[in-house]
């Protein structure tokens, strides 16, 4: 589904990493390890397109971004460092504004329901907790309906029972054929799909 | 256009709820212009022939107020990132971003025009040509505005830069504006100017939004 073929990425004056490959395939789960500084944003960024390729080609179900963005993003699902977010728009107008970004009429309700936000739907973002709001932004993730997820620290300010509902929803993906980049320092992720593991080094 | 109208509709609701910067705009743009029309103790003719510069000086710097509010916020808390991501173009996001931005911070201008132009001793058709070159003006600003904010919209302070990428781009917009209405309260038929601001405004829409778009791809890393 997903194949990374010698991506070289710099950012300013320092080469994050060199003629990198890698190979997902449908249900599977790649883990992006490393210190702070590594490029594990960076590495997923250029996945998404959003940092640009010094050298190498990133094919999603056999497009290129350059060949046919609109396929390539269709495929793509995100959740950034940032949860993408507007503090001052409840939580319902939120979600919807993510799922029409992303072209999927899922139902809102449903998802906000799935992610334990259900009651908060006019609540402004601003008024939510740092771990109701990536409940949030996940549930835009999750109704996408992506097949490859990208994640930065999804379970950032989650709480266990947080933790715990990520996993379930991420076995739910995998197990429909989808796979996942995720990017983060836990590694004790209780998943039932194939993980694999791509350390990165900090460059000089 | 479901997203687009989505987009709109997000961009009123957070500019509903950021009101204060729409008062601190129309406030500056009164205050400003009165100021000027007070101190300057010029003869009341004399007056009316600055008054069509000055207000439309002021106008411009007005927009140039508002333009941090189009991009900076959204790279800030990463729904940018969304919008790049989204298969929509960007460019239809950056026009419904000018569209709105013109809503909230040019139509006031627009409105209160024609008391600052009678505050200015201005009569007869000045009246109504000094807002007929703001509403052609104005937008054609607005969208000139989202290329300069998608272009700075990483840097941590560009709004520096923002106005010096704007005011020389604004030039032409500025020029047939004002010659607008003095041409007004000169008697004469205004046509030509109100013409070529129209001509702007289009070629604006046409093309505008697809740079802002280009160089919000272009500065996303």
């Amino acid at each position: 589904m997903l194949a990374a073929q010698g991506l070289t990425v710099w950012r300013g004056e320092r080469r994050l990493f060199h003629e990198l490959s890698f190979h997902l395939a449908p249900g599977a789960l790649l883990l992006l390890k490393g210190p702070n500084g590594s490029g594990k944003t960076s590495l997923l960024r250029a996945l998404a397109g959003l940092l640009p390729l010094e050298h190498g080609a990133v094919e999603l179900n056999g497009v290129t971004l350059r060949a046919d963005p609109a396929r390539y993003l269709r495929c793509l699902g995100w959740l950034g460092h940032k949860d993408g977010l507007k503090g001052e728009l409840g939580v319902r107008r939120n979600l919807v504004f993510t799922l029409r970004l992303s072209g999927s009429s899922a139902n809102a309700s449903e998802l906000l329901e799935r992610a334990g936000l259900s009651g908060l739907e006019h609540r402004a973002a601003s008024q939510l907790s740092y771990g109701q709001r990536r409940r949030l932004a996940l549930a835009g993730l999750i109704g996408s309906g992506a097949p490859l997820w990208l994640l930065d620290e999804p379970d950032a300010n989650l709480d266990a029972q947080g933790r715990e509902w990520l996993e379930q929803e991420l076995d739910t993906h995998l197990s429909r054929n989808g796979c996942a980049v995720l990017a983060g320092h836990r590694m004790d992720w209780r998943l039932q799909g194939p993980v694999s593991e791509l350390l990165l080094g900090v460059q000089p | 256009m479901r997203i687009w109208l989505t987009v709109l509709q997000n961009e009123f609701f957070i500019y509903f709820k950021k009101w204060i910067f729409v008062v601190i705009n129309i406030v500056f743009f009164v205050s400003s212009t009165s100021l000027f029309s007070i101190v300057a103790g010029l003869q009341p003719g004399l007056l009316a022939q600055w008054g069509a510069g000055v207000i439309w000086v002021v106008a411009l710097l007005s927009m140039l107020l508002a333009m941090p509010l189009l991009f900076q916020p959204d790279r800030e808390d990463g729904t940018l990132d969304r919008m790049l991501l989204s298969t929509v173009d960007p460019a239809w996001l950056s026009l419904a971003k000018a569209g709105a931005n013109w809503c909230v911070f040019g139509l006031p201008l627009v409105a209160l025009s024609p008391l600052l132009a009678a505050s200015y001793g201005m009569d007869g058709s000045a009246l109504w040509a000094l807002p007929a070159t703001l509403a052609l003006g104005t937008p054609a600003l607005s969208l000139l505005a989202t290329v300069a904010a998608a272009l700075t919209a990483g840097l941590r302070r560009g709004v520096g830069l923002l106005a010096l990428l704007v005011l020389p781009l604004a030039l032409p917009v500025l020029l047939f504006g004002v010659r607008g209405t003095e041409l007004a309260i000169d008697g004469l038929p205004i046509g030509a100017p109100l013409m070529m601001l129209g001509a702007f405004l289009l070629l604006a829409a046409g093309l505008l939004p697809w740079a802002a778009g280009a160089a919000l791809r272009a500065t996303a890393n």
